[in-house]
């Protein structure tokens, strides 16, 4: 009986959710059922060719190096003690209002996410420092953690971001395009944060007491302490933009002046660099050991024709492309119930990106809608990988709790994603800026 | 046993992610001076891609193993948590045993390009470094990460077996 490459193509994706299901690791699924797809398609001569050269390809190229750079200048930036000074330089202005400690919780999130491209990461130092004042302050446990939770996904928006970084390596678009791209995305975000909170504390303003106004002297004294981030910042990003250096040069650059800060903070003994150095480690083995599963999974895709008929079927429907894209972001959505970012950008972007491209919509902007969507899913119960990380660092927090409290954030997000899809200016027009 | 084995190869992945870092930390350096060089009109570092590339290379792969005794490799758990633990010990063998598979596939094929190209004398573009450079810390993550998963599929199995688990998992 004769089997289509198309037929093999989704028996393949069908046994690799199947092996995903059973926590089989994602890299090793996409991986193994790329190897044996090849193999019946192809036969074994090709394998040895794919597992011989495919690993290899799949991380020497230069570009690459931006990844792991940007991860270290995280992990030291995480570890430099700006977390604590980033939010009191925020609650100083907004702490006397309602819900201000929440409101200033978001916004050192946004602060450190511009330093610090991930979310995780960001989630994890900022719930050690807001949690605790938060719960001192008598605010309610469901609007803390769930605020904590949802500023942490703004360190994925917020540039410099290693998702989008890999977006762009992926797609062949510029990282300094996306990176602009994603700043007003970003700084939205963070408005729609803050907005949900109000429209919380203003309902109830037991769920988040104000705190004692802060005087000005108090305030000017507070914002010296977050010099460095800003510096830190301004030479990352503006560095790439005013042309000093390239995206992966702005990486090294970062890493580089997160570690100094840190030592600068005397921050960094040898047991703590060393713990750097395993969490660099453990994202670095994690993120390339996907990228390589990835590659070997869509060398077999290509060979199915899969992505290929998958565009030609939608375009025969003739359906609108706006609702085609509807579409793929209620499916993300769903999927990123279950699925984590990365894993999830990867696995879809050979069949999603060229469909996106012949329903002719901009690369960078869907770059940032896809991102956007992604980050949803770190939020979204029951498997949003943001509400653990506070779990783990709060003690006595139940999922129940946190998962009520995300409600709010959650309509943000889906207001936020609207306000992206109908206006993609606010993603195109800053590169068009910058980068002309 | 399996414990004594576990933390003997803990240490073992987690001493060769901390070399895999240092060359990061070398990548640091080597583009940070690089920057500096080319802005004081010094012309730069001749090579430094080159040996950017390498160092990056070996930092990715030194990790991977490391990543592996970690449990880090992500992976959904939904359906794993809501089974028993011996039934979640047979998913992980299951998992362990591809994980050999690959990891063991990609050390095996390789080998035969890692020794074509040296044979070829293949050179990196600017610094002329023999290819069989970039090619050692492939060999040598892939290699040790099969072991590695080799070591969790034991682990996987004598859970799966007595209901009990053969190790402490140890902080980072």
């Amino acid at each position: 009986m004769d089997i289509s490459p198309q037929a093999i193509g989704l028996i393949a994706f069908a046994v690799m959710f199947l092996l995903i299901a059973i926590r089989v690791p994602i890299a090793i699924a996409m991986g193994m059922v790329g190897a044996v797809g090849g193999w019946i398609l192809n036969g074994a001569d090709s394998v040895g060719f794919i597992m011989g050269s495919v690993p290899f390809e799949s991380v020497f190229p230069y570009s690459l190096s931006v990844i792991p750079l940007f991860i270290m200048m995280g992990v030291f930036a995480a570890r430099a003690g700006l977390s604590q000074a980033l939010y009191q330089a925020v609650n100083v202005f907004i702490g006397h209002r309602k819900g201000g400690l929440a409101m200033a919780t978001i916004g050192a999130c946004a602060a450190f996410g511009a330093i610090c491209g991930s979310s995780l990461a960001t989630a994890a130092t900022m719930s050690r420092v807001a949690m605790p004042e938060m719960r001192r302050r008598g605010y309610d446990d469901g609007l803390a953690s769930a605020t904590v939770a949802a500023g942490g996904t703004l360190g994925v928006l917020i540039p410099p971001s290693v998702i989008m970084v890999i977006y762009a390596l992926l797609t062949e678009q510029s990282i300094g395009r996306m990176f602009a791209a994603a700043l007003i995305p970003g700084i939205l975000a963070t408005a729609l944060y803050i907005g949900a909170i109000w429209v919380r504390t203003n309902r109830n303003p037991l769920l988040g007491p104000a705190d004692e106004r802060t005087d000005w002297p108090g305030r000017v004294k507070a914002l010296k302490n977050v010099w460095p981030v800003a510096l830190l910042f301004g030479v990352v990003i503006g560095g790439i933009y005013v042309g000093w250096f390239s995206p992966t040069e702005a990486a090294a650059i970062g890493a580089a002046g997160a570690f100094l800060l840190a030592l600068a903070k005397r921050q960094l003994n040898t047991k703590v660099f060393l713990s750097c150095l395993g969490e660099t480690s453990t994202t670095t083995g994690m993120i390339f050991l996907i990228l390589i599963g990835t590659s070997v999974f869509n060398y077999f895709v290509e060979t199915t024709g899969l992505p290929q008929q998958l565009v030609q079927q939608v375009g025969e429907l003739g359906w609108d492309p706006y609702l085609v894209l509807v579409m793929l972001i209620v499916f993300f959505i769903i999927l990123g119930c279950f699925m984590d970012a990365l894993s999830m950008i990867l696995l879809t972007l050979p069949f999603v990106y060229p469909l996106v491209l012949s329903l002719g919509f901009d690369p960078i902007w869907f770059g940032v809608i896809m991102v956007s969507v992604v980050e949803v899913g770190l939020i979204t119960p029951p498997v949003g990988m943001n509400l653990f990380v506070i779990l783990a660092t709060t003690p006595g927090l139940q999922l129940q709790t946190i998962s009520r409290g995300i409600v709010a954030f959650l309509i943000a997000d889906v207001l936020r994603l609207s306000l992206l899809v109908s206006i993609p200016a606010l993603s195109l027009w800053l590169p068009s800026v910058l980068m002309e | 046993m399996i414990a004594l084995f576990n933390r003997w190869l803990y240490s073992l992945t987690k001493y060769v992610a901390w070399v895999g870092m240092l060359f990061l930390l070398g990548a640091v350096g080597i583009t940070a001076v690089d920057v500096v060089m080319r802005k004081l009109d010094a012309g730069g570092i001749f090579g430094a891609v080159d040996l950017i590339q390498l160092m990056v290379m070996a930092a990715a792969y030194l990790s991977i193993p490391f990543a592996f005794m970690s449990r880090s490799h992500v992976a959904v758990s939904i359906l794993a948590d809501m089974a028993s633990r011996r039934v979640a010990a047979l998913f992980q063998l299951l998992g362990a045993l591809l994980g050999v598979c690959f990891m063991f596939s990609i050390a095996w094929f390789g080998y035969d390009q890692a020794v074509q190209q040296a044979e070829y004398g293949d050179v990196s573009m600017t610094f002329g470094l023999p290819m069989i450079y970039y090619w050692v810390p492939l060999l040598i993550g892939a290699a040790l990460s099969a072991v590695v998963t080799v070591h969790i599929a034991v682990e996987s199995l004598y859970t799966a077996v007595t209901g009990r688990s053969g190790i402490v998992l140890e902080e980072l």
